[in-house]
């Protein structure tokens, strides 16, 4: 760290300039753990992927032949693709907006001093952490034909025993599997809650203002980085979307976790594709493409949301503003 | 800077202060009977699977609501049939030292993400935006080879390193949570003289404290459930409870025994639990009452 | 780094065909690798990849009494791990696999360790007491059964055999099947829809066993009328003999019928809990799965009757869906106490205990007298399970050119969606042979064929 100098002992310009040098080496100082352990840990695997992607190894020979831009050719142009990939768009569209307004409402009811919150955020957050093994119990009991819960439930209502784990029913057992870990985001959503003034929430209190008013005008500008944090979080994790697809498939019929031959067409989402091309197939090279094209879509899509939230989201310094040169 | 007008503070109240809702007042109760209806239907599938863990094998399928009787013995057959409590620590260890280890590295860069100025940053931040997409998938077989390259394959210093780096994740939630704090706060300690260390040490981690215990209880989480790391690292003598409880509960011919499953996954949880419930009581006290204006 | 070295020499492969490339590749083209002198054993770490839970402390405390100074490190099954190991150049000294699924592929990309002379020199499984299931182990460089001997199996069973449960056979006023005498597939699927109990949309029992159209059961049920679904070269396939109709026509029907779980009717769980609970009548599990009903549900093995593979034509075929067993990767490196480990697990003391709970038939001749015969329904199951030895066969169901599990993923794909929207059993055969086509070609092409 830049030892500390008296003030004014030297002109302001160059005082100024060096603040500005000295912030910029502080900013490299702390974001060094980062970009170093980046470079190895993450762009080194990267780019082997990217460069995996011009071949077509089947992951097991020692021979990697090259085939240069086949594979991303066939990914543009297969029909498979292109339908999990708008399956998947599908998919962040219906549950993107509803964990985000869903969690957040849930937090801020769970900030309230209500009676008993501590147990409702318990069992609120419990689903986004129980492991997948278990979830998979859970889900594939609950969902059987016959002698699921959910079934046993409806029949006291009349209802003829519900085939859910195929056809396009499947797609709707996955939303209900992800909404299940609505909860996930209240953790972040409550800490981020700590953060508003209770003063100003005070104000418009003594200002006439209801607890509506309250959260437009003072809660929600303070958490929407936090709340742009989340939206962003959330679409990335939706669009990876994988393990609950294999929870919910069925075992082949010797038993074995064969997870990725019988998986119901409906829940063919682009993960799913990309495993299969891999782990299935043995087709490394145009998996790793797959992925490739795949990053480039969340790359559009996340800035498409960090250009629509730029308006909005309030921040009391802005991280965004460009260094300038004193 | 955008500032939106909403964000400042109203203005001196005129009116006289309405009552405070008291403990019994009607939004009160709507919001009791709100939270009640939603923990009751999102903890429905948790209270299958604890009756799941009670039910006798042959019952793991009936279509009852209940076993006829509860088999307690699952659970001590569920810490018997795989080294449970070795596995537990491997994890407790793991997810101790990496998520300190993250939650404090996260928050140095977080910070000089969120208020400090350079160029390069906005580029940096893009990538690191970058990174949180890139599908673990993608990085496996590389990050074998990197880790055998070093020799790190079978210890658990590879988590010691992720550690190290901070999260991708993380180091976002703390800019964005970094970036809410009023720039006069380190404005007055700059021209005061004192350094970038002292600022984010005694100023900013401080004021943190509800975000550090939730930093701290994701990346902890994300350790204790990851099943790719370590079954790609580690061995069946040092590896995870997530990988054991995944893997372990199976007969000698293979196939899993759900009722052990559902014993293990739950005696799993309890750790998770704990540590949620412990970081609550920070989120009662936090920056609101912490005399910053 | 290795795989540096490694992708700049994929790079020369694809430039040209270069001798050096060509050097590094040949062993993948001959087909096989070359049978060499046996390594002895070190003392040391011996990784071994398998299933968590099968191989027990008291078997890893076991064999290291037997074997000082070697320490057994285990790593659970997940093919990226393989993989990277293989990578890296350290890969695990013992691989568990399916023999039937994984042979000609593995031995084709010149992985795995050629194992004749570790057979030729050894003791515990000796050529002349080796039961013939272990041919699925076998690799000649174009046909799966002949050639090098590249693993063996554990255990294995007969997996197109089944189990019914006595009392609901008379109950739905079924005449017993003579046990010496297969029934068809017809019969069994008439039966089932007797068995099967449904009301409100909701089965309490299902006749039949849960079915999966894969290359395993089409395979099977099409030898028994006499067909096959790969060429002979391995390379192409054909799900449009009358043969593969028929097994087609079949898994259709019950999979609409319902009176079994499928792929369209996915089980919560696998024949063996459903069984046991009542909830199917029938089990289409091979000989191991009365080892299963011992140790878990002694009680039901009174009601429980073991039955020959079903026919779809006249030829008697019974192959196994697995001959589940080890094989040593080419850079094991330790690779003599590796083979230790396999004629320990597979045919000495380590066998014992397996193979006399009846889980699982044994790999050599000498210990088929192990197998459990106290009871009348241990008397009755050998009994069956004796006459059927003589079926065994190499059905040619894998491929060098595509891992089992990608025909597989393809089947289940094109079948669900067949079943889904009523596609008829000719068009399904047609998407089938064209699906799985592109998958071999695809393997074709990269194998440089």
């Amino acid at each position: 760290m830049r030892p500390h100098r008296p003030r004014g002992a030297e002109p302001a310009g160059r005082r100024r300039l060096g603040r500005s040098r000295s912030e910029a080496l502080a900013f490299y100082g702390f974001v060094s753990p980062w970009v170093i352990g980046t470079a190895l840990l993450t762009l080194f695997p990267v780019g082997y992927a990217v460069y995996l992607s011009f071949t077509a190894w089947d992951g097991i020979s020692p021979v990697k032949p090259w085939v240069g831009l086949d594979n991303y050719h066939e990914v543009l142009t297969s029909g498979d693709t292109m339908a999990s990939l708008t399956k998947t768009l599908l998919l962040v569209a219906i549950i993107v907006p509803t964990t985000i307004i869903g969690s957040l409402l849930l937090a801020v009811l769970l900030n309230e001093k209500v009676r008993g919150r501590t147990v409702f955020r318990t069992l609120i957050y419990i689903p986004a952490i129980v492991p997948p093994v278990a979830a998979s119990l859970i889900w594939k009991v609950a969902f059987d034909q016959n002698s699921g819960a959910v079934n046993r439930f409806l029949r006291m209502f009349g209802v003829t025993a519900v085939s859910w784990l195929t056809g396009s029913r499947a797609f709707v057992v996955l939303i209900v599997v992800l909404l299940w870990s609505i909860g996930a985001g209240i953790i972040i959503f409550l800490a981020a809650l700590q953060t508003v003034p209770a003063e100003q929430l005070e104000a418009v209190k003594l200002d006439g203002g209801g607890p509506l008013t309250a959260f437009r005008h003072v809660t929600l500008p303070v958490i929407s980085p936090v709340l742009l944090f989340q939206t962003v979080l959330v679409t990335i994790t939706t669009l990876q979307t994988f393990v609950p697809v294999l929870l919910l498939s069925p075992l082949s019929d010797h038993g074995m976790q064969d997870v990725y031959t019988n998986i119901p067409n409906a829940n063919r989402v682009y993960m799913v594709d990309v495993y299969q091309q891999f782990f299935a197939y043995s087709r490394y090279g145009y998996g790793s493409a797959m992925l490739t094209v795949f990053f480039l879509v969340i790359v559009a899509l996340t800035a498409v949301i960090f250009k629509v939230a730029g308006r909005t989201v309030f921040y009391a310094v802005d991280p965004n503003a460009p260094a300038k040169e004193g | 800077m955008r500032t939106p007008e909403t964000a400042t503070p109203a203005p001196a109240a005129e009116t006289a202060p309405a009552p405070r809702p008291s403990r019994r007042s009607p939004r009160r109760v709507v919001v009791f009977l709100t939270l009640l209806l939603v923990s009751v239907l999102l903890a429905l599938p948790f209270v299958t699977l604890l009756i799941s863990s009670l039910r006798p094998a042959s019952q793991m399928s009936s279509d009852t609501w209940l076993p006829s009787v509860l088999r307690w013995q699952n659970y001590a057959d569920a810490v018997k049939i795989i080294p449970f409590w070795k596995f537990a620590r491997n994890s407790l260890v793991l997810s101790v030292v990496n998520a300190a280890l993250t939650t404090l590295s996260s928050a140095i860069v977080g910070y000089g993400f969120a208020r400090l100025r350079a160029p390069g940053k906005s580029l940096l931040f893009g990538l690191l935006i970058a990174t949180m997409m890139v599908p673990q998938i993608v990085t496996l077989i590389p990050t074998y080879l990197l880790f055998a390259q070093m020799g790190l394959v079978g210890t658990y210093w590879p988590w010691v390193l992720w550690g190290s780096a901070g999260a991708p994740y993380a180091i976002f939630l703390y800019r964005q949570f970094f970036s809410s704090f009023p720039k006069e706060l380190e404005e007055a300690a700059v021209i005061d003289g004192a350094g970038r260390i002292r600022i984010f040490v005694q100023i900013f981690l401080p004021l943190s404290r509800p975000l550090l215990v939730t930093a701290f209880v994701l990346a902890f989480n994300v350790v204790w459930g990851d099943f790719i790391a370590p079954n790609l690292l580690l061995d069946q003598s040092n590896t995870t409870l997530a990988v054991g409880v995944s893997t372990g509960y199976v007969m000698g011919q293979g196939f899993p025994l759900p009722n052990l499953i559902a014993g293990g996954a739950v005696l799993y949880l309890i750790p998770v639990i704990l540590l949620f419930l412990a970081a609550q009581r920070s989120y009662v006290r936090g920056f609101a009452n912490s005399g910053l204006k | 780094m290795p795989h540096s070295a490694l992708s700049r020499r994929s790079v020369l492969t694809s430039a040209g065909f270069i001798a050096g490339a060509a050097a590094l590749s040949a062993c993948g083209n001959s087909g096989t690798t070359a049978s060499k002198t046996p390594v002895k054993a070190k003392t040391g770490t011996l990784t071994i990849m398998s299933v968590q839970g099968e191989i027990t402390p008291a078997e890893v405390a076991a064999f290291e009494k037997a074997h000082p100074g070697v320490k057994i490190k285990q790593i659970n099954t997940d093919p990226t791990r393989l993989n990277a190991m293989l990578a890296a150049g350290n890969p695990p000294d013992v691989v568990r696999d399916a023999g039937t699924d994984v042979t000609p592929y593995i031995a084709s990309r010149g992985i795995a360790l050629n194992l004749d002379e570790y057979f030729a020199q050894s003791t515990v499984l000796k050529e002349s007491d080796i039961l013939p299931i272990n041919n699925v182990w076998k690799w000649n460089g174009t046909a799966q059964g002949k050639g090098s001997r590249y693993g063996i199996a554990k255990d294995w069973s007969q997996d197109s055999m089944w189990w019914y449960n006595s009392d609901m056979w008379s109950a739905a006023g079924l005449k017993a099947p003579d046990p010496s005498q297969p029934i068809t597939y017809d019969e069994l699927a008439d039966a089932a829809k007797k068995l099967t109990k449904t009301s409100g949309g909701k089965t309490s029992v299902y006749g039949l066993f849960t079915t999966t159209a894969s290359m395993n059961r089409i395979g099977a049920m099409a030898a028994t009328a006499g067909g096959r679904i790969l060429s002979e070269d391995l390379g192409t396939a054909d799900f449009t003999s009358p043969e593969a109709i028929a097994a087609l026509t079949w898994l259709v029907d019950v999979a609409k019928a319902k009176t079994g779980y499928s792929l369209i009717n996915p089980s919560p769980d696998w024949d063996g809990p459903e069984y046991v609970a009542g909830k199917q009548a029938t089990s289409g599990q091979g000989y191991w799965f009365g080892g299963f009903l011992g140790s878990t549900a002694k009680a039901y093995q009174s009601k429980t009757v073991f039955a020959a593979a079903p026919m779809l034509g006249k030829k008697r075929v019974s192959p196994s869906f697995g001959a589940v067993g080890y094989w040593i990767p080419a850079k094991a490196s330790n690779p003599g106490a590796a083979f230790q480990f396999i004629e320990w697990y597979c045919g000495g003391a380590g066998a014992h205990d397996r193979i006399a709970a009846g889980n699982g038939l044994p790999s050599l001749k000498s210990m088929l007298s192990l197998l459990p015969q106290t009871t009348a329904f241990d008397k009755a199951a050998f009994k069956v399970q004796s006459d059927e030895l003589a079926y065994v066969d190499v059905l040619g169901n894998a491929t060098p050119y595509a891992q089992t599990t990608a025909l597989d993923t393809t089947i289940a794909k094109a079948f669900t969606a067949a079943v889904g929207s009523g596609t008829s059993v000719a068009k399904l055969a047609d998407q089938l042979t064209k699906d799985v086509n592109a998958v071999l070609a695809n393997g074709k092409k990269l194998a440089g064929k």
